[in-house]
């Protein structure tokens, strides 16, 4: 996802947007064949991400389009209070660029995971939230983001995130994204989880039990027509994320279901409310937390039971 | 310059009077520094995207740039008079509104140097000669994030950056010294890289001459004004008291009178 993103970032550079990438002294390897081309649209700010906050909000005032690169715990949490006074409420068009979201770092510690991010953004006003399910996903999300006139915040993988979509996918931003569109059940997820969300749709409909898969790429503004509709539809719906199931992507539907007087059967999957103990790589993580697509598959099957 | 000074130091009595507000040693301290930067120094009207920008990083000593604004008939009355009421969008710290002369959201300390400099670096970028001055109080530079910037401004020579340090030596706490490693201010901006000035925060002159050298140096600019809290009302000055306390009933008219018979300060 790093890849695509700056891939996507460059290409729109060379389309003339007035784009200017900030980094906090990240991007090893990923940014670095740029450097010399892209020269005068990237600032490594050094290690100092309140900072690089402050200054995208100065270069956007005089019209700049500034996007912040850095690992999410470093570019959303530390900084909080820069995003919050510097770029929220004077609505300043800067795009925040988190990488390893959830546990994609998992072995580098707690330090390193992010999975509080999407309860803090979306709850700050004039804040769009974007959490793309895969590389296509994310390049089209970029490029839509473009005309938005406020914040952004992209939520990133690492760099090993698996395709889903083939050639273009079908992301309208502010829209809940189908995937697999048959089925009285629903998977809806968010990030990079979508590959194993499709694992387990597989699985479902080889046990001849069809489920419909939603991406929910955009998180705010949240999509509740396309969840309601989802529901009008669906008896059992489940949500899944790599994220702390309090205020996440689960939360989100949860309120548009109950609002809605659901019917059906709904479950939340996700991250327990704790730091990790025990550390291991990201795979491991979603296994041990139990986001793996056999137990996504049988909480459909139990929800339809 | 002066006159300005003294009409803006009562008219920020008597906002704080009338409302309650406090933080009057603050505003006092920073008056003739605003006063001096409003007369001549600052360049261009809100509505000009080249003008030069002023950010209150000390947002708390916000009565006395509302007054200088609305004095320079950049801040318009009706907006003006609803200070710190309720309604109001003049509160006590500013909210962004450059229309009215408000750069950004002030108030949370800290963040005025790093978007000062932002805007510096992309005026750079773009082949402007518009120029950005922030002015920090001395308890502010407690915090990293000024450093981070000090040296991001450093680093990208950004000279048509003025960062303005009102030293009043007191803080919300105590006294400057007492709370945080007492360093010499311009040894330490020195030693981060920058060009440094240093006046009495209360010589219009001296600020004047400062402030008109930006530019002259290929390093950012900072101005180490040494101010008093509480400036203009004798019984106000170096007090800590008056980082809260709002004037009432003989305080009000004692220190009314001062300012209104004052000489020149």
């Amino acid at each position: 996802m790093r890849s695509t993103f700056f891939q996507s970032f460059f290409r729109l550079v060379d389309e003339g947007h007035p784009l200017h990438l900030l980094t906090a002294d990240l991007g090893f390897g990923v940014l670095t064949p740029y450097l010399d081309k892209y020269a005068g649209h990237i600032t490594n700010v050094g290690v100092a991400e309140s900072n690089m906050i402050g200054l995208a909000a100065g270069m956007a005032m005089r019209g700049f389009r500034p996007f912040c690169y850095s690992m999410v715990p470093f570019l959303v949490f530390r900084t909080l209070d820069q995003i919050r006074s510097d770029l929220c409420a004077p609505r300043l068009p800067v795009t925040l660029v988190g990488v390893g979201s959830g546990l994609s770092y998992g072995m580098e510690g707690m330090t390193h995971h992010a999975i509080e991010d999407i309860a803090i953004t979306r709850a700050l006003p004039n804040m769009t939230v974007l959490s793309p399910g895969d590389p296509l996903e994310c390049e089209a999300l970029l490029r839509q983001s473009l005309n938005l006139l406020n914040p952004c915040y992209l939520r990133l993988g690492s760099n090993n995130d698996i395709r889903v979509h083939i050639e273009t996918a079908p992301v309208v931003l502010g829209k809940l994204g189908c995937v697999r569109e048959n089925g009285e059940a629903a998977i809806i997820t968010t990030g990079t989880l979508l590959p194993r969300c499709l694992k387990a749709v597989q699985a479902l409909a080889e046990a001849g039990i069809p489920c419909r898969l939603y991406s929910a790429h955009t998180l705010k503004p949240f999509d509740e027509v396309g969840v309601v509709a989802v529901a009008a539809t669906c008896k059992a719906i489940v949500s899944v994320e790599e994220h702390n199931v309090i205020n996440g992507l689960g939360t989100a539907i949860t309120e548009v279901l109950f609002q809605h007087h659901y019917a059906g059967r709904f479950i939340k999957l996700g991250i327990p409310d704790e730091y990790a103990s025990q550390l291991g790589g990201r795979d491991w993580f979603r296994d041990h937390y139990r986001l793996d697509p056999d137990t996504i598959a049988s909480t459909v099957r139990s929800l339809l039971g | 310059m002066v006159e300005l000074a003294k009409a803006v130091r009562i008219d920020v009595l008597n906002m704080c009077e009338q409302t309650g507000t406090g933080h009057l040693g603050s505003a006092y301290s920073v008056t003739d520094i605003l006063a001096v930067l409003y007369s001549g120094i600052l360049r261009g009207r809100p509505a000009d995207p080249e003008r030069d920008r002023l950010i209150l990083s000390k947002g708390h000593s916000c009565a006395a740039l509302y007054a200088v604004l609305h004095r320079k008939g950049i801040l318009p009355e009706d907006v003006f008079e609803t200070f710190a009421r309720n309604g109001t969008r003049i509160g006590h710290h500013p909210h962004f509104e450059p229309a009215i002369g408000l750069e950004a959201n002030m108030g949370s300390l800290g963040h005025g140097l790093p978007i000062a400099a932002g805007l510096a670096f992309a005026a750079r970028k773009q082949k402007s000669d518009a120029r950005v001055f922030v002015i920090q109080s001395d308890g502010e530079t407690n915090e990293g994030s000024v450093w981070e910037a000090a040296l991001f401004a450093a680093h990208h020579k950004l000279n048509r950056l003025c960062m303005t340090l009102d030293a009043n030596k007191i803080q919300a706490m105590g006294f400057t010294k007492d709370i945080l490693f007492p360093t010499d201010h311009a040894t330490r901006w020195q030693a981060f890289g920058w060009e440094v000035i240093e006046v009495d925060g209360h010589d219009h002159r001296a600020l004047w001459d400062a402030h008109s050298r930006l530019g002259a140096s290929p390093k950012p600019l900072a101005v180490i004004a040494h101010t008093l809290k509480g400036k203009g009302v004798s019984f106000m000055e170096n007090q800590l008291l008056w980082h809260y306390r709002c004037p009432k009933g003989d305080d009000y008219r004692a220190a009314l009178q001062e300012l209104s018979g004052s000489p020149a300060l």
